[in-house]
């Protein structure tokens, strides 16, 4: 079940931003040629920085170049939004849409020029450099932008954390989750990371399923290992909630965000032994759950995992 | 040798102090040979065949008037538009008067319609703005003409509206656009991104060959109107350099151009545009009338006429944020490629981060490579503060400031924007002065008319549009603003040696005036007539070129 939610109403759009010299090209360079299964079409301000292995592209056709994984990557050539429109309307059928922001643009206003026909707006990713996060955010010049960029981010990924040691990396990552608090935390070194994870939140909406946010402590050890569950239909919780009561004891932390038949929406926690439910009034409607566990490295087998919650969804026939 | 002509004036503003003032001035082959009275340029006279040209006998002449940054490329779109302003616009066929109400911009509207004999014509217009001219949609444009194209282009350039007829000719599927971001199909209203589907079959159209070249020429004529006979393209290259030459070339490289363009290239070096290679090649190009000089142009802040001039210190009164247009570190590195290749470097800065970002660079290069005369400027000159204008002094460099955000904006940022402070100190020019820096005015047409009187106007009197009096503290004087429109705007293109006043061995250009302004009262500048120019010696008399 962690396979890619359906998009209703069009191609999703996300949005990687993030001060100059985060590490966004690195980043996207990375996605271009890893194995994560989605077409991905990829809009960049500048061919110069992108390095696309020769063997892996099919086809150059002036702006764009397609690749044999059924990604592409386009340039923005002047106009962000007539590029967009393009890349919906040509022949390929994408999963997703990632645009590149500029260093000093605001991610979030990009977002609002998917809201397009055949778009639709996904989620805004921040890039962030673990070892200059905190000074770029206290510069006179750029401090309130790259505040900005963060607050607004769905996902943060701090990026080159194999360059710095673990007590700079605990400060970065305690700033990043001040800066952004509602925001998934992904650590990245020389643009490798969860893509699987990272390509799931970024396909939702800001407002749509809201990533329950990771124990960062936990997460980011080797000790631990970090698991996200999804579903795009409504869950039974009373079901649910007994079988994330009964995981076993490897599972050392669970949050989610359910969203329930009529309307509500709730949370789920889990830490230790108690599992606790509460409803999520401000919440924006919510199609489906999302869950991430975090567990003993090596002592659950995900795919198990995976099935048992699977068995928490309401079947198609019992929606009225 | 030529013939040495001697025009003869009712007086003779040189602006240059030694000489301030004379009657006649003796010109050969373009070049002034001699300024003062027809006794003092006797020995000339004695030794040369020569014409004594009483034209100009009831009239002032001044160094021809300077316009150090507008944008010829950018003036070809607007120029096709029909002018209904909020503010008076001096048009080469016509002056717009003000128009400030929904009646007085529908019947004006209905006029220009009516006007026009051909029904399938499109007729846009530029100018409409909320503030003056309420609320405006497809509705009550199809009561003018449903049949008629009109087409509404809004005074940001960020909105446009469509009647029927406009939708109809430039075959907008209205079926396709409904309900489509930042488009209100209904209302024929596309707004920021909504123009995007738009944009290309409009610019097709406007900019297509047959338009595009008349459209230059329609240029050439404002900038003959205001009275100059150089000005600076302050960022050439910004949309696409080999189009912008060639259009130039096309349009103004040609005995019947009655001024000079100095081009000041944009760049950036951030992997597009330019590189250093080619801006060094630029000065190749150099023609008798289209000159590239050793000089580039950079970014900090946002535009002005937008709010997104990047504020310190207390910021825009509803919490919005600035932009900056080049990142900080590509700023930086950009600067310091310039500095030290020796290029003069022109910052466009709108607000006081924008400023200091550019003031802690400079520092910090002169720090690194002590540079003298090197005449960095920061242009526009929107939001500032006292401290800074003092720093510029300290760190040497220049100003080339916009009055006019005075004129136009200063009442609306004051009420929905910055506040009373801020707004009533925009364009220090006082605090410049006080402080010993050298500035010039600009209009950055398209942004502002690019008329140098009104600013020299604006600069010494800081009235608005509203009628209200801004910080007389931050006034110009009358030599200064004048000085701002002719030596020392020479002096921000680095062509003070050549012109930008009246003496030996400078080009002979003028502007001729039926008033003096030194005896003219400060709330009449901008009025006074103007004759027309005399370009390296040979007169060109407005509106009968």
């Amino acid at each position: 079940m962690t396979g890619p939610v359906a998009s209703p109403g069009g191609i999703p759009v996300a949005t990687i931003g993030g001060y100059l010299g985060a590490g966004k090209t690195t980043l996207l360079n990375a996605l271009l040629a890893a194995d994560h299964g989605l077409r991905i079409g990829v809009l960049v301000n500048d061919f110069g920085a992108i390095s696309i292995d020769e063997a892996l592209i099919e086809a150059r056709d002036g702006d764009m170049v397609a690749l044999a994984n059924g990604c592409a990557c386009c340039t923005v050539a002047g106009d962000l939004a007539s590029a967009l429109d393009r890349l919906a309307a040509g022949g390929r059928r994408y999963n997703l849409l990632l645009v590149e922001a500029s260093g000093v643009a605001d991610p979030a206003r990009i977002a609002a020029l998917a809201r397009s026909p055949g778009l639709r707006p996904g989620a805004t990713i921040v890039v962030a450099d673990a070892e200059t996060i905190r000074e770029r955010a206290g510069d006179k010049f750029v401090g309130r932008l790259v505040r900005r960029q963060l607050g607004g981010a769905d996902a943060v990924v701090l990026s080159k954390v194999d360059l710095i040691d673990v007590a700079r990396m605990d400060a970065a990552r305690a700033f990043a989750r001040d800066l952004a608090p509602d925001a998934r935390l992904f650590e990245a070194a020389q643009g490798r990371l969860n893509f699987a994870d990272l390509l799931q939140v970024s396909r939702h909406e800001a407002s749509g399923l809201i990533c329950a946010a990771v124990d960062a402590d936990l997460a980011a050890t080797d000790l631990f290992e970090t698991h996200r569950w999804m579903a795009r239909l409504p869950p039974d919780l009373d079901r649910l909630e007994a079988l994330v009561t009964a995981l076993p004891a490897a599972v050392v932390r669970v949050k989610g965000v359910i969203g329930l038949p009529d309307g509500g929406v709730v949370s789920l926690q889990r830490a230790g032994a108690r599992v606790e439910v509460k409803p999520l009034r401000k919440a924006a409607p919510v199609a489906g759950a999302e869950i991430v566990v975090i567990g003993r490295a090596g002592e659950i087998d995900w795919a198990d995992l995976d099935c048992l919650l699977d068995a928490s969804v309401i079947p198609y026939g019992t929606i009225q | 040798m030529s013939e040495i002509t001697v025009f003869v004036a009712r007086n003779i503003r040189t602006m240059e102090p030694s000489l301030p003032e004379a009657t006649a001035v003796a010109v050969r082959d373009g070049m002034i040979l001699e300024v003062g009275s027809l006794q003092s340029l006797r020995p000339w006279l004695d030794a040369s065949r020569h014409t004594i040209d009483r034209t100009f006998e009831k009239h002032v002449l001044m160094p021809g008037f300077i316009d150090p940054h507008l944008h010829p490329s950018m003036a070809a779109y607007l120029l096709q538009c029909e002018f209904i302003t909020a503010m008076e616009w001096q048009l080469p066929d016509r002056t717009v008067a003000p128009v400030r109400t929904r009646e007085g911009y529908l019947a004006r509207l209905k006029e220009l319609h009516e006007a026009e004999p051909d029904p399938r014509q499109p007729l846009f217009t530029w100018g409409y703005h909320r503030d003056w001219h309420g609320e405006i949609w497809r509705n009550d444009l199809n009561a003018i003409s449903r049949t008629r194209p009109l087409i509404i282009v809004h005074r940001s350039f960020h909105e446009t509206i469509m009647n029927d007829g406009a939708l109809d000719y430039f075959e907008i599927d209205q079926q396709k656009l409904r309900g489509a971001h930042q488009v209100d199909i209904d209302r024929g209203h596309f707004y920021e991104a909504g123009n995007r589907h738009i944009r290309a079959v409009l610019s097709a159209f406007l900019l297509s060959k047959q338009r595009q070249g008349p459209a230059m020429k329609r240029t050439a004529e404002v900038i003959h109107l205001g009275g100059h006979t150089t000005v600076g393209d302050m960022a050439f290259g910004i949309f696409n350099a080999d189009n912008e030459w060639s259009a130039s070339v096309q349009a103004f490289d040609n005995d019947d151009t009655p001024f000079r363009v100095e081009f000041v290239p944009h760049v950036a070096f951030a992997g597009t545009g330019l590189t250093m290679e080619a801006l060094k090649k630029l000065p190749e190009r150099n023609t008798h009338r289209l000159r590239f000089g050793k000089h580039a142009k950079l970014f900090t802040d946002g535009a002005f006429f937008s709010q997104l001039m990047q504020l310190g210190g207390a910021g825009y009164v509803d919490g919005h944020e600035g932009e900056w247009l080049m990142p900080p570190e590509v700023f930086e590195n950009a600067a310091r490629l310039l500095w030290n290749e020796g290029y003069v470097i022109h910052v466009h800065c709108t607000g006081d981060l924008g400023v200091e970002l550019a003031l802690d660079v400079l520092e910090k290069l002169q720090w690194e490579r002590p540079r003298v005369n090197h005449r960095f400027t920061i242009e526009h000159f929107g939001i500032s503060t006292a401290a800074q204008a003092r720093r510029i002094a300290d760190l040497g460099a220049i100003v080339s400031a916009n009055p006019y955000y005075v004129y136009e904006l200063s009442d609306i940022y004051a009420q929905r924007g910055i506040g009373y402070e801020r707004a009533g100190q925009m364009v220090r020019l006082g605090s410049l002065s006080r402080n010993g820096v050298p500035f010039a005015l600009h209009s950055d047409f398209t942004m502002a008319p690019a008329r140098p009187l009104q600013n020299a106007w604006i600069a010494l009197n800081r009235i608005n549009a509203a009628g209200d009096v801004l910080c007389p503290a931050e006034r110009a004087s009358l030599d200064e603003a004048l000085r701002g429109i002719t030596i020392n705007a020479a002096y921000v293109l680095g062509r003070e040696h050549e012109i930008g006043s009246i003496c030996s061995g400078k080009k002979a250009d003028f502007t001729v005036l039926e008033a003096d302004p030194y005896e003219t009262p400060a709330a009449a500048l901008k009025d006074i007539p103007i004759w027309g120019t005399v370009f390296e010696g040979k007169p060109f008399p407005l509106g009968r070129r």
